[in-house]
């Protein structure tokens, strides 16, 4: 798909120089009480989540791989069907299971443009997870300048505020990117979900059939 | 020497017992190895010839040594040696087949006995002392055992027992008679020597005694008793000593002990007993399975199946020996076949039956020394009797319909199809199988085995039906799994992980090739129900839902339709998916298709709730700076659906519960906007209107009140805030909109309201001077209650003030006979009677002189209408209502002073002469002077009265003036239209914003109505402070404003009781606001004293919280 290139490009001209810019040495918050240091929980909670989500997009997209492997085997299965229906003269049935081989085509094109959505949305996250981060330094910055500790007049709280306007400004526009492209995925699910329906009022509620989607290879082996 | 003798022995059965076949080489060598042997028996008896004379000469050559008598022992000892060795040379040369020795051959051999006993004999009569005469005697004895010499061998052996009774050669010697006796059949001699050992301590030969005496004990039928005796053989400790003599040595006492307790066992104990018993017993396995291979046969021989096949069950597993196992297995089918058809454990070892025939078989296969022909027939054999086992006991199982024999049936069919798969029957037993397992309610491995048979059947009815049964069930497991798990929720489930797995799995791929290859099958609706509640039970909630919904939509009459809808909706509901589970619940809501009403009605709701969930969750996931976009851009996406309202409306109940005036406005407004039907406005309205209140935006609280009673006419509280939209719209001088929504509470009310309505409107008009509209309403208000005193004095008033006098004096007339019943009649009394007082005044005052002739009869006129005046000004004096009693002393002064000149200005009569003329004339003036002086005396009342009541009006101040002239005292009460800037709205604004979140805040309320004053918005001003006034009504500051508000706006009576709360409370502000006010009506004095008691600098003169007459006063002051 064209999108995701020029997402990446985007991210990646976002992105150099990699990293926060602005970061808060943790020595300097030795000095300070631990009940003071709450208020970092939270900023440190976030960071977590982002980063756990990060990970349950990996899941998703394992899984993913599965299914695709999945939807080629049986597209596979149906074209076999369609050469033994052929070899034994049943036209109907051959003529069945070319359709039904085409409509698991489209099940797979489907499936790969969500595993491009997915890794997309992997990259996404990664935004995420730096405006947590760039949070998290704001929420550090802050506490080194309300409690005075030597070098708190080396923290600037403006610029930390500013980092995390930047990167949220980041995020969201790499947000907006993403639900437009949604948009795209769906159309090519619409496309195989139109297919498959054809196939299951051509084979009477048999191929095609959301029942018979994903077991339909019991006894070939 | 004993050794040696063993080894000969075993050397001679060897021989005996080899087998005949075996080629001559075998022959010739066998001759070789006896000359050998021959030889070394020659060698041997040659050496044994050579010790003996050595030791003869030595003993010769000792006459006097101690060791004499060992000496001569040894001796002994070597002529039976030589004895043996000749007995064996001489058995091995004897012809082949000759089994015993005869003649001289014997005799050389009995002479080396008798030489032996005789040396014996010599020891025990030379010295008798030897220590080991016990053993003499033993070697004695046994040598005449082995001449055959009984009597001698028994004398000699109770000599040696009555010599020495506790010896260990004794206990031998009593071992051997009692054997003598026993296998003579002298059972109680036998039995009095084997106890005789027995009641020493422990030898090695306890256990033969034992043994031996076990036996006796058969034989007296004691079995109880024989099977201890054998047990203790078998059980004591073995004892390291030698061997006895003779048989007993090559005797495994214990094994033989074991095997012959089988015996009394089998009297005494129960059969399941067996293995526990032996296996205790047995020191091996062999011995432990040939103890039960022997009561096994002893029980089958004695016709007890059960208790045979028992033993032969137990035997089968751990026996090697596959021929034998062949047996035992056929003796177990034979038991089984041969036990009585009622007993009920008949086939209840079917499956370990099978078991035993299949594992036996498997063995008898793979056994080399049987030919395949036999192993054909074997196989055969035990095929069928494997196969009636297990379906004898299905049948059993499905007759008594017992789960349990359906297991084991089961099994039994397990076994059997693990090895005869080339069996003709192995179908049919596949179908039995599934059948006992299904019986047993073993779904999973049921429809596991369905499923196998289904396998190798090509699509057809056959595999279809195969395929079903399997589906039917992994469903069963699959739902007792559930409902089990439902019902013990802390325990595991009757399934495995494995086994969930399995079904599942199972199901959904059947489910799925079922639906797939007979699409229009009449059971293909049940099928999907199943695999779709497993994609559910999976977790697979994405597919779940996609399933049932479709499931939904293709069978909507079916009685899962519901269920299914339920469930489509609930996998959405775990997958936190609110925006497609409430689209979702609509859908189905709105599907007529579908037949269960109930459920649709339940989908609405779902599809609610979901909604509202959705909202909650997006708000709950928006951070607080983004929330108003966000809500916004969600409501954009969900324009047209219910949705949309919900994202508002969620946004507008979170403003209100901050209190966030501009929130509320924003989200309320455009909820109003966009969904103006909702139900949810009547929150909106009433919300934005309580706002509006709090804010003190009057204006805008009374148009949300309007609307809401306007859309929402039906709500409880529709004509509460009706009627408080009408108070705020008369008290901000907007009179046609307070009028307006009088009209509408007046049509819509109830008897109540409707005189409200009634009461307010008159007031409206009257106020707004607008004396027609007022004629009609108190019109209609009397065509409700023709009594009315209010109603029927203000259209007395309306009239008086249009011209119409004679309308007006009958209303006013009518008026002043009704009773006063409320406080609107009450007020409307006390000026009833000078509004009444004023129209005959003005008729009164038309009254003139016109000629000398009709003087009399109009003096008389104008009296009459003079005393009914008097009487109307008096009632409204004694009303008690000082605001109206000062106009009516003011009137009646002004009537008195008039009727005076009336008088003194009477036409003369003609006719009179000049002194005439002149008396009367004085006479005139006497008389209109007196009328003067009253009217002089009213005025002074009128004074007195003003400054006692405080009355401010025009009247109070004509009478404090001394002025007895007319007053115009007409004025008329409106809300001034000011233009004040953009600046003074941003501040109301904003104070308005706090003032929402600060509802009881004073001095934000002091703040509005100073800003208000200040721009002229004084109907705001008056409004805000009531609501002050409320608050903490004890506020000299508020009260201060208040009256100067009140003063601003023409109502001098309030601006007085207000004001003077804050001078009494000591604020300047108020002192000088109220020494103004009293100036401006003349209390001169009164405005002295409160003047004089501010100073000049301690007030600001510019402050709104200062009447602009202040400033005048003080100067007027300081100029005096």
């Amino acid at each position: 798909m064209s999108w995701r290139p020029m997402l990446l490009v985007w991210l990646a001209a976002c992105l150099s120089g990699c990293g926060l810019r602005h970061t808060v040495d943790r020595s300097l918050l030795s000095e300070i009480a631990m009940e003071y240091k709450l208020t970092l929980f939270d900023a440190e909670n976030e960071v977590s989540i982002a980063m756990d989500e990060r990970d349950h997009i990996v899941r998703q997209i394992q899984e993913l791989k599965r299914d695709i492997a999945e939807a080629e085997r049986q597209q596979e299965d149906a074209s076999a069907d369609g050469v033994r229906a052929r070899r034994n003269n049943q036209a109907e049935k051959a003529a069945l299971a070319d359709q039904a081989a085409e409509v698991f085509g489209l099940k797979v094109d489907y499936l790969e443009a969500r595993l491009d959505l997915l890794r997309t949305r992997l990259d996404v996250q990664s935004t995420f997870v730096d405006v947590a981060r760039a949070k998290l330094e704001l929420a550090k910055a802050q506490l080194v300048e309300r409690n005075n500790v030597r070098g708190a007049e080396s923290v600037n709280v403006a610029k930390f505020e500013q980092q995390v306007e930047d990167y949220v400004g980041r995020a969201k526009k790499a947000q907006e990117m993403l639900n437009r492209v949604q948009g795209e995925v769906d159309e090519v699910k619409a496309t195989w979900l139109a297919a498959r329906e054809k196939l299951n009022q051509a084979s009477g509620g048999g191929w095609g059939s959301p029942w018979a989607e994903d077991g339909g290879v019991w006894g070939t082996e | 020497m004993n050794r040696a003798h063993v080894i000969i022995l075993a050397a001679a059965a060897w021989l005996v017992s080899a087998p005949a076949t075996g080629a001559s080489y075998r022959k010739s060598n066998q001759a070789k190895e006896r000359e050998q042997l021959i030889a070394k028996l020659s060698s041997d008896i040659n050496k044994v010839d050579h010790s003996i004379d050595v030791t003869k000469d030595l003993i010769k050559r000792s006459p006097d040594a101690p060791y004499l008598a060992d000496l001569v022992f040894r001796l002994a000892e070597l002529y039976v040696e030589r004895s043996r060795y000749v007995y064996a040379r001489l058995m091995e040369q004897r012809p082949e087949g000759q089994q015993v020795l005869e003649g001289e051959k014997a005799l050389e051999v009995q002479i080396s006995k008798r030489l032996a006993i005789e040396t014996y004999e010599r020891i025990l009569k030379e010295y008798p002392e030897f220590d080991r005469n016990d053993q003499v005697r033993f070697f004695r004895a046994h040598e005449y055992r082995e001449l055959g010499e009984f009597e001698e061998m028994l004398k000699a052996y109770q000599e040696l027992i009555e010599k020495h009774p506790r010896s260990d050669w004794a206990i031998e010697a009593r071992l051997i008679l009692g054997d003598h006796h026993f296998d003579k059949g002298e059972i109680n001699a036998a039995e009095k020597f084997y106890e005789g050992v027995l009641q020493l301590p422990e030898s090695h030969l306890h256990d033969m005694a034992r043994y031996k005496l076990g036996w006796i004990r058969i034989n007296q039928e004691k079995f109880a008793d024989s099977l201890k005796l054998f047990e203790a053989a078998v059980i004591s400790e073995r004892k390291k000593k030698r061997g006895a003599i003779g048989d007993a040595r090559s005797l495994d006492v214990k094994r033989e002990a074991m095997l012959a307790s089988v015996w009394p066992f089998s009297e005494v104990k129960k059969p399941y007993q067996a293995a526990g018993y032996y296996r205790k017993l047995a020191e091996s396995k062999s011995i432990y399975l040939a103890a039960l291979k022997k009561l096994a046969d002893r029980y089958f021989v004695k016709t007890e199946y059960p208790s045979s096949a028992l033993l032969y069950r137990e035997i089968v597993p751990l026996s090697a020996d596959v021929e034998e196992n062949i047996e035992y297995v056929q003796r177990i089918y034979e038991s089984v076949r041969n036990m009585s058809k009622r007993n009920p454990a008949r086939y209840a070892n079917a499956a370990g039956d099978v078991d035993a025939i299949v594992t036996t078989v498997a063995r008898f296969q793979n056994a080399y020394k049987y030919s395949d022909e036999e192993k054909k027939k074997l196989r055969h054999d035990l095929e069928v009797r494997a196969r009636d086992l297990a379906t004898q006991l299905h049948a059993e199982a499905q007759r008594k319909k017992d789960a349990k024999k359906a297991q084991v049936a089961a099994e039994a069919y397990r076994q059997y199809l693990s090895l005869f798969t080339d069996a003709e029957q192995y179908p049919e037993i596949q179908l039995n199988r599934a059948s006992a397992l299904n019986e047993a309610e073993s779904y999973l491995e049921a429809g596991r085995q369905y499923e196998r048979i289904a396998l190798k059947l090509e699509d057809g009815p056959k595999r279809r039906e195969m395929l079903y049964d399997a589906i039917a069930a992994y469903h069963r497991s699959l739902d007792e799994d559930t409902v089990y798990r439902r019902k013990h929720p802390t325990k595991p489930g009757l399934l495995n992980k494995l086994e969930l797995l399995r079904g599942r799995e199972g199901l959904k791929q059947l489910g799925a090739y079922y639906v797939k290859t007979w699409p229009k099958d009449k059971n293909v609706p049940a099928v999907k129900f199943n695999v779709a509640t497993m994609y559910y039970q999976q977790g697979h909630y994405e597919k779940a839902s996609e399933l049932f919904t479709a499931y939904v939509e293709e069978y909507p009459t079916s009685k899962d339709a519901s269920t299914a809808g339920n469930l489509a909706l609930d996998a959405l509901n775990k997958m936190d998916d609110l925006e497609r589970l409430a689209k979702q619940a609509a859908a189905f809501a709105q599907n007529t298709k579908i037949a269960d009403a109930g459920f649709r009605k339940q989908a609405e709701e779902i599809a609610k709730a979901a909604r509202k969930r959705n909202v909650e969750m997006t708000v709950i996931d928006t951070t607080e700076g983004d929330f108003s976009e966000r809500m916004l851009s969600e409501w954009e996406k969900h324009k047209d659906s219910a949705e949309g309202e919900d994202f508002l409306y969620t946004a507008f109940v979170k403003y209100k519960n901050e209190a966030n005036v501009a929130g509320v406005y924003d989200f309320g407004g455009r909820m109003i906007g966009a969904y103006p039907e909702s139900p949810r406005l009547v929150d909106v309205f009433g919300t934005m209107g309580a706002f509006a209140v709090r804010a003190a935006d009057f204006e805008r609280a009374a148009f949300m009140f309007e609307e809401y009673s306007r859309r929402f006419p039906q709500e409880a509280n529709a004509n509460q805030l009706l009627t408080s939209a009408g108070s705020i719209r008369l008290m901000l001088g907007e009179y046609d909109k307070a009028a307006e929504a009088y009209r509408r509470l007046r049509k819509g009310g109830n008897a109540t309201e409707r005189m409200t309505a009634h009461e307010k409107l008159m007031e409206v008009y009257r106020e707004a001077r607008d004396w027609e509209a007022l004629a009609r309403v108190a019109q209609t208000a009397l065509q409700d209650n023709n009594n009315w005193l209010g109603a029927a004095f203000h259209l007395g008033l309306a009239y008086l003030e249009q011209g119409k006098q004679e309308l007006a004096q009958r209303e006013l007339a009518r008026a002043a006979q009704l009773q006063a019943r409320t406080d609107f009649d009450q007020q409307a009394s006390g000026r009833l009677n000078f509004e009444l007082g004023r129209l005959l005044h003005t008729q009164y005052d038309e009254i003139v002189f016109r000629d000398v002739a009709s003087s009399q009869q109009v003096l008389s006129f104008k009296l009459q209408y003079l005393e009914a005046m008097e009487q109307s000004y008096i009632g409204a004096i004694s009303s008690g209502d000082g605001f109206w009693g000062i106009p009516a002393l003011h009137g009646l002064a002004r009537a008195y002073q008039e009727f005076g000149k009336f008088i003194a200005g009477a036409p003369i009569p003609d006719g009179m002469s000049r002194a005439e003329r002149t008396q009367y004339q004085n006479a005139l003036k006497q008389e209109g002077q007196q009328y003067e002086g009253k009217a002089r005396q009213t005025l002074e009342a009128c004074q007195q009265k003003a400054r006692e009541l405080k009355v401010f009006n025009a009247y109070a101040t004509a009478c404090l003036a001394g002025s007895i002239s007319a007053v115009d005292a007409a004025t008329t009460r409106s809300r001034s239209r000011l233009e004040a800037g953009e600046g003074y709205k941003r501040e109301l604004a904003a104070l308005r914003d706090q003032l929402v979140k600060k509802p009881e805040a004073t001095s934000l309320m002091i703040d509005i109505a100073r800003k208000a004053v200040s721009v002229g918005d004084y109907h705001l001003a008056l409004l805000t402070l009531s609501k002050a006034a409320e608050t903490d009504p004890r506020s000299p500051v508020i009260q201060n404003l208040l009256g100067v508000t009140h003063w601003h706006l023409g109502d001098h009576q309030s601006a007085f009781g207000a004001l003077q709360k804050a001078s009494r409370a000591k604020l300047p502000e108020g002192a000088a606001n109220l020494g103004a006010l009293y100036q401006e009506f003349g209390y001169a004095e009164e405005a002295d004293a409160a003047l004089g008691s501010v100073e000049g600098g301690r007030i600001n003169l510019s402050s709104p919280d200062v009447h602009p007459r202040v400033r005048v006063a003080m100067s007027e002051r300081g100029r005096s």
